[in-house]
């Protein structure tokens, strides 16, 4: 009945709560009704809908109450676990039960005991055997000076011989016939087989009667003629340790501390020996013991002892575990373990994955123990082993619930607040859990029934675990969840720099986040606007000093505290541990306090002379050593003391007994020991203190095990014999008495040596001493081993490193759990180029980064180290090239028109003057570049802003301005680059440049050194290097080799845009012309190369051949070209774009949409082409089919570059934010707002890492979240340059270029970790 | 007398044979790819005989009262048992996927390690229950020993596949036992019952646990990387 009770009870606790605070009642009957009049919504989406409701409603509410909440269940799951504290712990120690002789004989009779309830369970039956134990104190008193230490154990122990043969001989008559101990004890057969060289010590085929008799095989002349009886009895103590029984207890029966036999034995001064005789019995008559115990007393009147009522203590001994049961055991945790690891190795995105491991752990484990404890409650004790089934129960219950909710509540989308995300997360999984609940209880169910009883029970334990794991899911897991979300979104926030001033340093500001409309799908409507910084917060750094402390008291301290904790609890427990450690410090402290005392000669010579303890006993002890020293000395000085023969010796001991005949000595074991043997109350029950495992180890050297078996131990039987002097003199053994009297003279010969003065001598330390120092260190050894490896465990953070790379960073402002941004400890790889004016155009490859200025240069760099790999000789080589190139005659007259253009353009760059005189009435604004060639065929209109070449127009002019002064010196510097790479360094180049770079300076007035065009565009394949040039010139060049390839010039319409895509070239030409090359690779015999003027001839030669020209393509000028997929994509200021196909130029589409001019375009593999307007719409467009897939309109004013990556669109204008938006449908996700000042240019790294430019540094933001994961500075903080733009170079590098300079960053920590 | 064990190794040689010759054939496509299935076959091969050294554990003769008669056991005779196990392990664990390929398996969902280790451990738990729990009779044995069986396949793998295999592996099983059973003199009945109490049950188990690793194994092949499925 109790049973179905809590049965019930257990299945509805939980449910009945959920439900009831969650759903409205009245919502609930109107729903009944609903459902009862047949309303057509079916019962199971009914059902699913209400349930998911109300785990909606139950989300909010845990997010929204996590505190209380939290303290409720733990103290839910306190009380259910209350009832565990009356289950006995398990454990494997004996258990006794006292039962009074009487009573005992009463069961034995078969009449039942009137208090039943008292007997446990495992007294049934009989036991395996009934032990008997004599117990003999014996002594020798009073105590002679002539008597050696030995005599303290000899004489008592020979007592053992004559106690033995008695019982052996005692013969109780009864009516029928006399009865002796063979009759009842038990008869053990032969040893086990690999006990052999015990096989002389323990009786074998006969009955089992233990004693110390049996060192000496029970025969008394053996003992009499052993010279040395403590070595007999200390040869098998092999162990140092206590833990196990050895050969000496089991024949002494009692503790080792009791037994009064040590091996350091001359040191001891307990005199009273305690030994047990323990007689096995097999079969208990109480006559024939009281009998027994009657004539041993009558024998030993001494002992008649006064006692209570005597008791039988039964130990019952529980099974042993071996390792048979371990295997199942063992598997089962084996696999519990792999689960549990593979379960939580599943939680992700959290901000504490441990934390919520262990919430998952502490979950199901408390619902086990709420389950066992509600089972107790309710009456049902368990049966089952709790180790065994608990595994099973924990793959049952299963975690499953727990990663699916986490799961959920992980993937709802990121900028909802906690509380909905919980809700939502919770609602959505609603229907999967309680399906799986429900058919967990369903075959729970049907295992209840199956009648078996243990069966039954675990499927009980199972019921109530899985309902009490759901309510625990509920209320405790969700909570946790909520409250680490929480926590994550916090840090998220700090992860972004806060744009409150200094009176708010520290504190956290609320994210602003759209607040507005969540509808239930989940979709936000708003995007969120990430706030940035001002630069002047991120410059705030605290005093290092400071940053010290807070740096220790974070986390180094709290860590150490934990650690010395362990170490000392650890420490605890071994030295607590009652049967190991403490007890034999303990003996080895005792036996070394006699050294500390000083008194250690004393000891030595114990029995022989008084202690110095009082004042005139020192004064006449130290006469005494002073006599004795001159005696010793005065017959030890001719030889040594063995050298003597037995007269002298005779005549010492002579001397010493005059001595001791003066009577001034006191006897030392006078004073310590009683007069008289008592028999206290503890020594009833000195079995007690044996070790537990001192009856099984006795048993199974007979193969008898006690496993769930017990034994009844007899009171014993007390013996107090006292021996007198003259009887132990009669035992001595002549051996002994000799090595007495050498050990003497040795002590004292000692003591001459030492100081008289103080009295007391310095003794080397003995066996004992140095077991123990060597314990001690061994000890200390294992205890740093452990300090150590619980630092490394517990500490696995250097932390001189970690403060070392801490330095010279910015600080940023940290939050209240101590998380600031991290800063990249990446340092940027400045390549101080030789670039004497403004870089113009920077291109990249896989590993190979170049650049070109102004001026002209073309610069190779290794884009992984920021070495300078070459210079190329555009100036220097010309004069070959023109001979090899002549043969073409467009070529030449290309040439020669290019002359006449690059002339102005290079006097241009030197003197602004002329530029802004030149150029100015064309244009028609102020600011404008020399690229705007006088040979244009139609007009353009040019507006600030509108092109991305615009920007770089600006900044050409603003650095022509600038630089002008500077320029001598970087111009010196890249002559001399050049003469170090160039293989014949030419006089020419070197005056050109020098005197090109004089301000107003006419330039050179030879042709020959303006013919190389200013490079507008760049583009590079592989070794391939493309170069466009203001004149309408198209270069290849090898960047293996330094050389060049080829050249082509039918145009003189200047290349504002080129790609590389394979073997073709794409041109575009700023009259609105596409020029589609090839490249080929010409016969190399067919070339006369006769080029020796500091160029190296190309290993194997290109060639350039213009395939197809399309002219005009557009009525305006280009402001983007693509290629990706087989197609080109140009797009322009005339409203539209154009996709032709690579191989023949085929124009495919041509895309209309934007209302204005279109700025820029992008296009990747799968063909979704993404434009940009000025009107500040963004298309998406699908490129194969040439249909508009979708737009974002987002930006207010032009759009400066765009780029997709598979999940997303980044987007960068005018209006100086860049944004983010979600490629697949076209929402708004971040707006990331660009610092005053600072280039719209942005880089994506493996597509999910959003670079932007800051003040002086970089920002690295992760897109999927839309949060700044790193900020690299690029220079000290102090000084900021700007970046103009960022060049994303391989995966991992990003260039970023500020002028004259370009800054490699690689970012391998940041790629890791998206990786 | 011939022991129990002794039954049940003959009955895996015949098993693992049988198998062997029918997977060898659809096997042949497999194989192109040797160092995968290779591994996938060691891996299963240890996993059956940690299996069977587990069903030693659980089943030592002295629970099956069969050490009290004749003389001990010879050691030399025990060894080649669990290379049998091993070899019937992968011979199932191999035959599992394929099966799967051709007639569908269990959903995706089920894939997990998670599961495959509940799995094992309601393996364990049958297995230990039918060893450990005093039933009341050899029908309540079976009886319960079958149910669980099924709720494990039901929970756990709930293909045709997978019931097939399970079948098959239980009927071979119970097929030898009985054979040897009664070409044997000293049978006694009691042992007859025994064996068809508990054998067909844990046979059952044993097959679709193992043919659940064997899936989960399989998933390296075609994946490359299964991580891809905890992220997927």
């Amino acid at each position: 009945m109790e049973t179905l009770g809590m049965f019930f009870f257990s299945l509805t606790w939980s449910t009945v709560s959920f439900i009831a605070h969650n759903l409205n009642i009245r919502l609930l009957v109107c729903n009944l009704r609903r459902c009862l009049l047949g309303v057509r919504m079916p019962f199971v989406a009914m059902l699913k809908d209400k349930i998911s409701r109300a785990f909606y409603s139950h989300g909010l509410m845990c997010a929204s109450y996590p505190v209380p909440i939290i303290s409720f269940t733990t103290l839910c799951v306190l009380v259910c676990c209350y009832p565990l504290l009356k289950l006995p712990l398990p454990g494997t120690g004996p258990l006794e039960f006292v039962s009074s002789e009487k009573a005992n004989s009463a069961l034995l009779d078969g009449i039942e005991l009137a208090d039943y309830t008292q007997i446990p369970s495992w007294y049934v039956g009989s036991p395996v055997a009934y032990v008997q134990q004599v117990i003999v104190k014996a002594m020798v008193s009073p105590w002679e000076q002539s008597l050696i230490p030995a005599d303290a154990f000899r004489a008592p122990l020979s007592k053992v011989f004559e106690v033995i043969d008695e019982i052996r001989n005692h013969q109780q008559r009864t009516s029928e016939r006399s009865v002796n101990i063979e009759d009842f004890c038990l008869k053990v057969s032969s040893l086990l087989p690999g006990l052999r060289k015990l096989q002389n010590f323990l009786p074998e085929h006969s009955c089992l009667i233990v004693s110390p008799a049996n060192f000496w095989q029970n025969d008394l002349s053996r003992f009499r003629s052993d010279p040395d009886i403590v070595h007999t009895m200390n040869q098998h103590q092999t162990r140092p340790f206590q833990f196990s029984t050895s050969l000496k207890d089991l024949l002494f029966g009692v503790p080792p501390k009791y037994g009064g036999v040590s091996q350091y034995y001359v040191r001891e001064r307990k005199r009273v020996l305690v030994f047990a005789i323990t007689i096995i019995l097999q079969a208990h008559d109480s006559q024939f013991v009281q009998s027994l115990r009657k004539k041993l007393q009558m024998l030993y009147p001494g002992s008649s002892v006064s006692r209570g009522e005597a008791s039988v203590v039964h130990v019952h001994f529980q099974e042993e575990v071996g390792i048979a049961e371990l295997v199942p055991l063992v598997t089962t945790y084996v696999i519990l373990f792999a689960y549990i690891y593979f379960s939580t190795r599943k939680i992700d995105m959290v901000k504490s994955k441990w934390g919520l491991a262990l919430a998952a752990v502490a979950t199901v484990v408390s619902s086990l123990l709420i389950s066992v404890g509600l089972c107790t409650l309710f009456g049902l004790t368990p049966t089952l082993n709790g180790g065994e089934i608990f595994p099973y129960l924990v793959l049952v219950i299963g975690l499953e619930n727990i990663l699916v909710l986490t799961k959920s509540v992980v993937s709802t989308p990121v900028d909802l607040d906690v509380k909905i995300r919980i809700a939502q997360g919770l609602s959505n999984e609603s229907w999967s859990i309680v399906k799986t609940m429900a058919s967990e209880l369903v075959i729970v169910l049907i295992g209840y029934f199956t009648m078996v009883p243990a069966i039954q029970e675990f499927c009980l334990f199972a019921v109530v675990g899985i309902v009490s794991d759901f309510f625990l899911q509920m209320f405790f897991f969700t909570t946790v969840l909520a409250v680490d979300i929480r926590r994550m979104e916090l840090s998220d926030l700090a992860r972004r720099p806060l744009r409150e001033t200094s009176e708010n340093l520290y504190g956290l500001r609320t994210r602003t986040r759209s607040k507005s409309v969540w509808n239930r799908d989940g979709f936000m409507t708003f995007p969120c606007n990430i706030p940035l910084a001002s630069s002047s917060l991120r410059t705030l750094r605290l005093p290092r000093r400071l940053r010290v402390v807070y740096f220790l008291a974070r986390t180094r301290l709290a860590q150490r505290i934990i650690m010395i904790g362990t170490v000392i609890w650890i420490g605890l427990l071994v030295y607590t541990d009652p049967t190991g450690l403490r007890a034999y410090i303990a003996e080895r402290v005792s036996q070394r306090g006699h050294i500390e005392d000083g008194d250690f000669s004393n000891m030595a010579l114990a029995g022989f002379y008084a202690e110095q303890t009082d004042v005139a006993d020192v004064v006449e002890t130290r006469d005494r050593w002073e006599g004795f020293g001159r005696d010793a000395a005065g017959s030890s000085r001719p030889d040594s003391p063995y050298m003597r023969g037995p007269d002298r010796r005779a005549e010492i001991t002579a001397a010493s007994g005059a001595k001791r005949s003066r009577g001034s000595l006191k006897v030392h074991a006078e004073r310590d020991l009683p007069k008289e043997i008592l028999w206290d109350k503890n020594d009833d029950a000195i079995w007690r203190r044996l070790s537990f495992r001192h009856w099984p180890t006795l048993f199974s050297y007979y193969n008898v095990s006690l496993a769930s078996k017990y034994i009844s131990i007899l009171p014993s039987i007390p013996l107090l014999v006292t021996l007198s002097a003259d009887f132990a003199r009669s035992l001595q053994h002549p051996n002994e008495v000799e090595q007495h009297k050498m050990s003497i003279l040795h002590e004292q010969s000692n003591i001459t040596e030492a100081e008289p003065a103080c009295g007391k001598t310095q003794h080397p330390p003995t066996h004992g001493h140095y077991r123990a120092a060597g314990l001690g260190f061994i000890l200390g050894a294992v205890l740093v081993g452990l300090t150590c490896a619980l630092y490394k465990l517990l500490c696995p953070k250097d932390y001189g490193q970690a403060g070392h790379l801490h330095r010279f960073r910015p600080e940023l402002p940290c939050d209240d759990y101590g998380f600031a941004p991290a800063i990249s400890e990446t340092l940027p790889i400045v390549l101080m180029s030789g670039h004497p004016l403004d870089i113009e155009c920077v291109a990249a490859n896989g590993s190979m980064l170049v650049t070109c200025c102004l001026s002209g240069s073309v610069m190779l760099w290794d884009a992984l180290t920021g070495e300078l790999l070459s210079v190329f000789p555009r100036q220097t080589c010309r004069a070959g090239e023109s001979t090899w190139l002549s043969e073409s005659d467009t070529t030449e007259r290309g040439q020669r028109e290019s002359v006449e253009s690059e002339s102005v353009q290079e006097f241009c760059h030197g003197e602004t003057e002329i530029l802004t005189d030149f150029d100015f009435a064309e244009s028609p604004l102020n600011v404008d570049s020399p690229h705007v060639s006088p040979h244009l065929p139609f007009n353009f209109t040019f507006s600030v802003g509108t092109t991305v070449g615009d920007l770089r127009h600006q900044n050409f002019a603003s650095a022509a301005a600038n630089n002008l002064s500077d320029a001598s010196f970087s111009s010196q510097r890249t002559s001399l680059t050049h003469r170090r790479r160039c293989r014949s360094p030419s006089g020419d180049s070197l005056n050109f440049l020098g005197t090109r770079a004089v301000p107003g300076s006419p330039s050179p007035s030879g042709t020959e050194a303006f013919e190389a065009g200013v490079a507008w565009c760049l583009a590079m394949k592989e070794n391939i290097i493309a170069l466009g040039c203001g004149n309408g010139q198209l270069e290849v060049w090898d960047a293996a080799v330094d050389g060049l390839h080829c050249k082509h010039q039918e145009s003189s319409a200047g290349i504002i845009h080129l790609v590389c895509h394979q073997k073709s070239i794409v041109a575009a030409r700023i009259d609105g012309m596409v020029d589609f090359f090839l490249l080929e690779n010409s016969n190399l015999q067919n070339q006369t190369w006769r080029g020796d003027m500091g160029s190296v001839r190309p290993s194997t030669d290109i060639s350039l051949r213009l395939m197809h020209s399309v002219c005009p393509a557009h009525r305006k000028p280009i402001t983007a070209l693509r290629v990706a997929a087989g197609r080109v994509v140009t797009a322009s200021e005339d409203h539209t774009l154009k996709i032709f196909k690579l191989e023949d130029s085929c124009c495919l589409f041509t895309l209309r949409g934007h209302q204005a001019g279109v700025t820029t375009a992008y296009m990747d593999q799968s063909m979704t082409l993404a434009s940009g307007g000025r009107d500040g719409i963004i298309f998406l467009w699908d490129a194969l089919t040439g249909s508009k897939v979708n737009h974002m309109r987002g930006h207010h004013s032009s759009i400066l570059s765009i780029t997709c990556t598979p999940n997303y669109v980044v987007s960068a204008g005018t209006d100086y934010k860049t944004c983010i938006w979600d490629r697949q449908t076209a929402l708004l996700l971040y707006s990331i707002p660009q610092e005053p000042g600072c280039s719209p240019s942005f880089g994506v790294v493996s597509d999910s890492l959003l670079v932007t430019c800051g003040l002086g540094c970089l920002n690295l933001w992760e897109m999927s979240y839309g949060r700044l994961v790193q900020t690299v500075y690029l220079s000290r903080a102090e000084e900021y340059e700007l970046v103009h733009q960022i060049l994303v170079v391989g995966n991992s590098t990003i260039a970023c270029h500020m002028g004259k300079n370009i800054n490699l960053v690689c970012l391998p920590s940041v790629l890791d970790k998206i990786d | 007398m011939i022991t129990k064990s002794y039954y049940m190794r003959v009955e895996k040689i015949f098993q693992s044979g049988m198998q062997r010759a029918l997977s060898s054939v659809r096997f042949s496509r497999d194989m192109t790819r040797p160092p995968c299935v290779l591994i996938r076959a060691a891996v299963l091969f240890a996993v059956g005989v940690l299996l069977a050294l587990l069903l030693q554990a659980f089943w030592p003769p002295s629970v099956l009262g069969l050490h009290t008669t004749g003389p001990p056991r010879a050691g030399p005779n025990t060894w080649w048992l669990f290379p049998v196990c091993g070899v019937a392990a992968a011979v199932i664990g191999l035959l599992c996927p394929c099966i799967d390929s051709r007639i569908g398996g269990p959903s995706l969902a089920r894939q997990e390690w998670t599961m495959v280790l509940r799995c094992l451990a309601v393996f364990v738990g049958i297995i230990h229950a039918g060893a450990k729990i005093e039933f009341g009779s050899e029908e309540r044995l079976a009886l319960t020993l079958a149910l669980l069986s099924l709720g494990l396949w039901w929970a756990y793998d709930g293909s045709w596949g997978g019931l097939g295999v399970g079948l098959g592996n239980a009927g071979s099983a119970v097929l030898v036992a009985h054979l040897l059973l009664y070409n044997s003199t000293m049978t006694s009945p009691s042992d007859l019952l025994f064996a068809r109490s508990w054998l067909p049950s844990t046979f059952f188990a044993g097959g679709v646990t193992v043919g659940n690793i064997g899936r989960q194994l399989a998933l390296y092949d075609w994946q490359g990387a299964p991580v891809k499925m905890h992220t997927s």
